[in-house]
């Protein structure tokens, strides 16, 4: 595997963590832009980066021509 | 509103006949009618996927959830489902070339060949059959009662579950998986354009989605941050149903097939971009009409609130829609389980190819009839009974992922652990073990075992 997408899965270990975290799980309401609140915004934006990093890993996977999968 | 049913109604299933119909020939292989002849395009297979996926509990569970639990079913679904997509792109690699080493019919077949042992494939089985039933069971039966309700006069609620099963059942059998992909993208497209015009009627209702939220908040400020009302969004629920989700693509047998039928590992990883987006996208209209049942029908039994949001405060031609939608939503999803069953028993019959198939036919049938039993006589709670089976079938995560690893044949252990979790999991489902043991979820203590037992037998024999 290569290192590159090593990393990137690391990355989206640790993002997986954090939506457990209070960065997601907060306990009040802040309303923001569009009366959304903190928490949605939150998790539109955590579901941006998911397809973010799903396309870095497929950039960062050549796959040998021999295998053909 | 009949007549745009039945105008729409009949224009589906005319879609269905025509996918049934193109899929159809007498001369076909098993590998043809079982996985396509594997070669499906990112498209199609993108599409397919999403509806297998994306079902009547997209429709009709996350709405209610959004109203009862709040906005942390965001978390629940849709950040698992990234999550997930992600977890795609090395997961189909695997699968695609351990299939090319050892072949693949079904996952019971390949883990049984990978472990040496066909035990191990009769535990996946019969895994996938007691959760994936119930499953489709409870769908078919969410879109009955809805229908009962809406036409009263018309058929009775098992009458609906009857109907809606035999067509699965007539078009799946005739035209096989293309048919089933053929529609699957139509029952995709349909789904994604209706719940948005129903969101945006929701939006419409209270002008903007600021006046939307704020009049939640001013009514039920509580479903707005996690972890909700009734506390449902904790750490803990939100964790195991993350790895439940995550591991939907290894262990229910209808989403690995998919992986594996694509025509190239390309294909999986087009598909696994565009269905982390289209997740985001079907599953924001939910939080609208959520919302919307949070501030005027907050009380409503779900059944009825439901039928008021998606029907009685739509225009005709949009409720219309929206039924043909819930039962495109159900058969989708419905017919690749219960087709992923006769696949998964003829990866594991033996014998000339023209008697296994008319077993699986005739197989196909009986899972029907058993899905039909059981959505009569089971309790209509959708979500829950859907996270079930989620959680159900994940307990046979390391069966497989540790065969598809293992170089050498892995251990007979990881099989009995494997069947002492999905055991421990049907207990404490039916209330016989506690649902916390020592402050945790029991079923996080039953993942925990099992990674423990699987991780020490793959490094042991190494």
């Amino acid at each position: 595997m290569k290192k590159r997408f090593r990393i990137i899965i690391w990355l989206v270990v640790l993002l997986t963590a954090a939506t457990l975290t209070p960065l997601l799980m907060s306990d009040d309401y802040r309303p923001t832009l569009w009366g959304f609140p903190y928490t949605l915004w939150m998790g539109f934006l955590f579901s941006a980066v998911y397809t973010l990093l799903i396309g870095l890993g497929i950039q960062s996977i050549k796959e040998k021509k021999e295998e053909n999968l | 509103m009949t007549i745009w049913f039945a105008v729409f109604g009949l224009i589906y299933l005319g879609l269905l006949g025509f996918a049934s119909y193109k899929s159809f020939s007498k001369n076909r292989s098993a590998d043809e009618f079982m996985l396509a002849n594997s070669q499906v395009g990112a498209f199609l297979g993108f599409m397919t996927f999403a509806a297998a996926l994306f079902s009547a509990f997209t429709f009709m569970g996350m709405p209610d959830m959004f109203r009862k639990q709040g906005v942390g079913a965001w978390i629940f679904l849709a950040l698992a489902d990234g999550a997930m997509a992600f977890f795609i792109l090395w997961f189909g690699r695997l699968i695609r070339k351990r299939s090319k080493e050892v072949g693949f019919k079904g996952v019971s077949g390949m883990v049984g060949t990978l472990f040496g042992n066909r035990w191990a494939g009769y535990l996946f089985f019969a895994g996938s059959f007691i959760f994936l039933v119930p499953y489709a069971a409870i769908q078919i039966k969410g879109i009955a009662i809805f229908f009962s309700a809406t036409f009263p006069n018309a058929l009775p609620s098992w009458g609906w579950s009857a109907a809606i099963v035999a067509v699965m059942l007539i078009y799946s059998v005739l035209g096989g998986l293309k048919a089933i992909i053929f529609s699957d993208a139509v029952q995709a497209i349909l789904l994604l354009v209706i719940i948005w015009i129903i969101g945006f009627t929701c939006i419409a209702h209270f002008g903007s989605t600021t006046q939307l939220f704020e009049e939640v908040e001013r009514l039920k400020p509580e479903l707005l941050t996690t972890p909700g009302p009734n506390g449902l969004f904790s750490v803990q629920f939100l964790l195991a149903s993350l790895i439940s989700i995550v591991m939907i693509p290894v262990t229910q047998p209808q989403m690995t097939t998919r992986l594996v039928v694509m025509k190239n590992y390309k294909a999986v990883q087009t598909m696994a971009i565009a269905l982390s987006v289209f997740a985001a996208v079907i599953i924001a209209p939910t939080i609208f009409i959520g919302m919307y049942g949070a501030v005027r029908y907050p009380e409503l039994p779900t059944n009825q609130y439901l039928a008021q949001a998606l029907l009685f405060d739509q225009h005709a031609s949009v409720a219309a829609l929206s039924l043909v939608g819930l039962i495109a939503a159900c058969l989708s999803t419905t017919n690749a389980q219960i087709f992923a069953l006769g696949s998964e028993l003829r990866s594991l019959l033996q014998g000339d190819e023209k008697s296994v198939m008319n077993k699986v036919r005739i197989s196909l049938a009986a899972f029907a009839v058993f899905t039909l039993i059981f959505s009569v006589v089971s309790s209509d709670a959708l979500a829950m009974l859907a996270l079930a089976s989620f959680k159900g079938t994940s307990m046979m995560a390391p069966l497989v992922l540790v065969g598809l690893l293992s170089k050498r044949k892995p251990g007979v252990e990881i099989i009995v652990a494997s069947g002492i979790g999905i055991l421990l999991m049907l207990c404490s489902l039916g209330g016989l073990l506690p649902s916390h043991i020592l402050g945790l979820f029991t079923d996080l203590w039953i993942y925990a075992a099992l990674i423990v037992v699987s991780l020490g037998s793959y490094i042991a024999r190494r």
